[in-house]
């Protein structure tokens, strides 16, 4: 049942991942989308994580888990790095933890 | 989008399935965004030398992106306080694409 839950959340957070990725692209070819759903996704996971077993897996294992991406965080950093754009590099990691961090602390500010 | 949507429930799946059998999610979620660091820089150097682009949206905005998480590490981050996480993070999946993606592109020859 718990598996349920984690598809669910996960089969409408990715692929609303990928459109709001592909979408910021149209635009730029800096990493502005990705910034975009971790911010919205550790809001999203604080705001929602204290929730039944069910709802927690929904939400915040399946959906903010699948909307979130760690590995193309990491590769958009040590690719601009590898070409030398060091400012580039240290603005996404300095900026994104920064402020997905305080994203998910407003999230469990505004749900406690 | 379908191929994005079934990557991301499996890697989803995957990442839920080792918070399960590891003691608890915080080293779930470790192990997965290294796996997926790990995967993800090899596919990308695959993909590209090979030209495979047939399984691209499936295996990475899909597995892997769906397999890693930004919101689990920012979350686990803040609640309780614990920085020390988020660097064991960092510092584990820049020395894995650190060993990877130079391994892939020395091992991965392109397709004549």
């Amino acid at each position: 049942m718990n598996l349920l839950f984690v598809a669910l959340g996960a089969a409408v957070g990715g692929p609303l991942r990928y459109a709001i990725d592909q979408y910021f692209h149209k635009f730029t070819s800096k990493p502005f989308g990705i910034f975009v759903v971790n911010t919205l996704g550790s809001f999203f996971i604080g705001f929602t994580y204290v929730n039944t077993k069910h709802l927690h897996d929904l939400f915040a294992v399946g959906f903010a888990g699948a909307f979130t991406t760690w590995s193309t965080f990491i590769i958009d950093i040590y690719l601009a790095w590898e070409l030398k754009r060091y400012k580039d590099a240290l603005i996404n990691l300095f900026g994104s933890l920064i402020v997905g961090l305080l994203a998910a602390y407003l999230g469990i500010l505004l749900a406690s | 989008m379908i191929w994005v949507a079934i990557g991301s429930v499996v890697g989803s799946l995957v990442r839920y399935s080792l918070g399960v059998l590891l003691p608890s999610n915080k080293p779930g979620n470790l192990a997965a965004n290294i796996i997926g660091v790990a995967l993800a820089s090899f596919f990308l150097v695959l993909m590209e030398r090979r030209g495979i682009t047939k399984y691209r949206l499936l295996l990475l905005p899909g597995f892997c992106a769906g397999l890693t998480t930004f919101s689990g590490v920012t979350y686990q981050a803040l609640k309780p306080i614990d920085f020390g996480y988020l660097f064991e993070t960092l510092i584990f999946s820049f020395i894995t694409i650190a060993i990877v993606l130079p391994l892939s592109r020395k091992y991965v020859k392109v397709r004549s």
